[in-house]
């Protein structure tokens, strides 16, 4: 008896876990749904003209990575996103990753920063095909960096936010973003114009 | 312990265990049918409001003669397009995934050409979420030889439901409205069986009522009315109709 029931309980469990499994779209990475977050969650401790405060952090390619290394060198972007395998962030960089000429032409770099460790950033950044840009780990002391510019969040994620630093390391675009949405490529393309002007 | 008292101890326990396997049972089943609530609970449920199903006119004159469309025309809904035969791509820039797929729909677009199908096989790329110059940027990037719009609101995709990209929808013109007859979340990586199917959907008539709430609006000077949606009520992949399927209602018709 008792083998009958488990039996059906098994059967009807498989049955029941191959219904829900069976989403479309299952080919896709696995991002966790936080639903709707938010839209801003921090206080900003930077604004345009300031110096960008320095940082170093660890690479996912290895090694490390300060913003003094370009100064006098190359413009940089910076994009925080709030965390690896989460909905918005997951379909923001890939799409950077086809526009590496439009940073080119603007003589700037791009940092991806999460606050992920680097074995997660680097799962998820394989995933997505990998990046041709520094992806960047603000995990330890945690979010120090995205603190530093007033763009950690109360529950210890990043903002979406862009930052446009010049050759000089002065900021000369900020654009925290509500976390939802993911920022227009016309907005950030018309910050690096504005580079040379 | 005498054998009566054995017996009865041993009726007492089966009767404990088998009550015991019929609760477990019972919150199985409820958990069970939970699942398919949560699984299958929009199937029933009617699409969204009604979206604006117009897109802006291309700016090329190519692009413009691809569709069908006349030169004055500022903004089209798909029924303007002139095809039997519609592919709806849906795509977005940022997704690596339909940038891998983006190559597929390429061949695709060169074998309906190459076949000499392309008066009647028409293929139109949709940015979800997308401004202008992210689609434009997408279509650069992967050459893509067919119109492609931005949906940066998602209002002109929201008119098939909930759409994930990467996405391909096929619609085929019947009384003068263009029917959704298949729907994919991904790109067949084969484009000779891909064609194929999309031809046999062609000459497959479907003709399940279309939903209630596709009513026409009018605001006193243009008309906007839904696709209407046939062969299957949610095109999320919720109750997609196969083939097979399909055939098997003309067959029980």
């Amino acid at each position: 008896m008792k083998t009958v029931v488990s039996l059906s309980i098994l059967s009807l469990l498989a049955i029941a876990a191959a219904m829900l499994a069976e989403q479309p779209g299952s080919d896709r990475l696995p991002i966790y749904d936080v639903g709707h977050l938010k839209p801003v969650d921090s206080q900003l401790k930077i604004k345009v003209h300031d110096q960008a405060p320095d940082f170093t952090l660890r690479a996912v390619k290895g090694g490390e990575v300060s913003l003094k290394d370009f100064r006098g060198k190359k413009n940089v972007v910076i994009s925080f996103v709030p965390a690896a395998f989460t909905p918005v962030c997951s379909a923001q960089w890939p799409g950077y990753n086809l526009v590496k000429d439009i940073f080119d032409q603007h003589d700037a770099v791009l940092l991806g920063i999460s606050v992920d460790n680097v074995a997660s950033l680097y799962a998820w950044t394989q995933e997505m095909g990998g990046m041709w840009f520094d992806v960047l780990s603000d995990f330890y002391p945690h979010g120090q960096t995205a603190s530093k510019y007033g763009v950690l969040r109360s529950d210890g994620t990043a903002e979406r936010a862009l930052f446009v630093i010049d050759k000089n390391g002065v900021v000369r675009y900020i654009d925290v973003h509500d976390i939802n949405e993911r920022p227009a490529l016309e907005d950030l393309v018309s910050a690096l114009d504005e580079l040379s002007k | 312990m005498t054998n009566d008292e054995t017996k009865s101890d041993a009726q007492m326990t089966n009767a404990r265990s088998t009550a015991s396997a019929v609760r477990h049972s019972s919150f199985v089943i409820s958990m069970l049918f939970f699942g398919i609530l949560v699984r299958y609970g929009e199937c029933g449920s009617p699409p969204p409001a009604l979206a604006d199903n117009r897109l802006p006119a291309p700016q090329t004159e190519s692009e413009r003669k691809y569709l069908g469309l006349s030169s004055t025309l500022e903004r089209f809904s798909l029924d303007n397009v002139q095809a039997d035969i519609l592919i709806l791509d849906f795509f977005d820039m940022y997704c690596h995934v339909c940038q891998a797929r983006a190559p597929h729909m390429n061949e695709f677009y060169k074998l309906v050409q190459s076949r000499g199908l392309s008066g009647r096989v028409r293929v139109l790329g949709v940015g979800v979420g997308d401004t202008p110059k992210e689609v434009t940027v997408f279509k650069e990037k992967f050459g893509l030889p067919f119109p492609v719009f931005p949906d940066r609101t998602g209002s002109f995709s929201r008119q098939f439901g909930k759409i994930r990209v990467p996405n391909v929808i096929v619609l085929k013109r019947h009384l003068g409205h263009f029917e959704v007859v298949y729907q994919d979340p991904s790109l067949p990586d084969n484009p000779e069986q891909f064609l194929a199917k999309v031809l046999s959907y062609a000459t497959t008539k479907i003709s399940l009522p279309a939903p209630e709430t596709a009513k026409c609006i009018e605001d006193g000077t243009t008309k906007r009315c839904p696709i209407v949606l046939s062969g299957q009520r949610d095109i999320n992949g919720k109750r997609k109709l196969n083939h097979s399927e399909q055939e098997g209602r003309e067959a029980s018709k």
